[in-house]
């Protein structure tokens, strides 16, 4: 590695040495994972479950939502187009940032009441999410 | 959630580093040049 090669020079050499086929697949698997929880969180929304507390405004729609959109960006460009060194970028430019300040804020306000998070579900599934209260969903999530 | 942001955390400092946004190398070479 020489001297004058920059940031940018040395990020694409190592994205274009390709992307193995297991990153490839997990990378579309949390792609299509994100889309599945946008449309799980939305019927909840729609649905009024209960999940979104008084407290879910705009501004924490913008980053619970934005947080999925994030995840399906990155996930996308890697995973589902190849695009190695674009999710790179987009992740340390703002992604992985955006992240990390939207769940720290959602986790200051906990605009949530995760007693409901398994009512859109049919009963016999409801199972599997049951167990989630909002003290593990404080600490795992 | 906290498990979450620590992790997040962590990525945002090693991400640059680890897709090589960031040469540690080069900083050591520079270091032992002066």
């Amino acid at each position: 590695m020489t001297n004058d090669q920059t940031w940018f020079s040395r990020g694409k050499a190592d994205a274009d040495k390709g992307i193995p086929a297991d990153e490839r697949l997990s990378s579309a698997a949390i792609a299509v994972f994100s889309v599945l929880m946008v449309v799980f969180f939305v019927s909840h929304q729609t649905q009024s479950t209960g999940l979104f507390t008084a407290e879910f405004g705009l501004f924490e729609q913008f980053l619970f939502y934005g947080y999925w959109v994030v995840w399906l960006t990155t996930a996308s460009l890697e995973g589902i187009l190849g695009l190695r060194l674009y999710s790179r970028l987009f992740d340390v430019f703002g992604g992985i940032e955006f992240l990390f300040i939207s769940t720290v804020v959602l986790l200051i306000i906990f605009p949530f009441d995760f007693q409901y998070l398994a009512d859109v579900l049919p009963e016999s599934l409801r199972f599997l999410l049951e167990w989630v209260s909002d003290d593990v969903a404080r600490v795992v999530w | 959630m906290v498990l979450g942001a620590i992790g997040l955390a962590f990525a945002t400092v090693y991400s640059p580093i680890a897709y090589k946004f960031v040469d540690l190398k080069r900083f050591k070479r520079d270091e032992s040049s002066v």
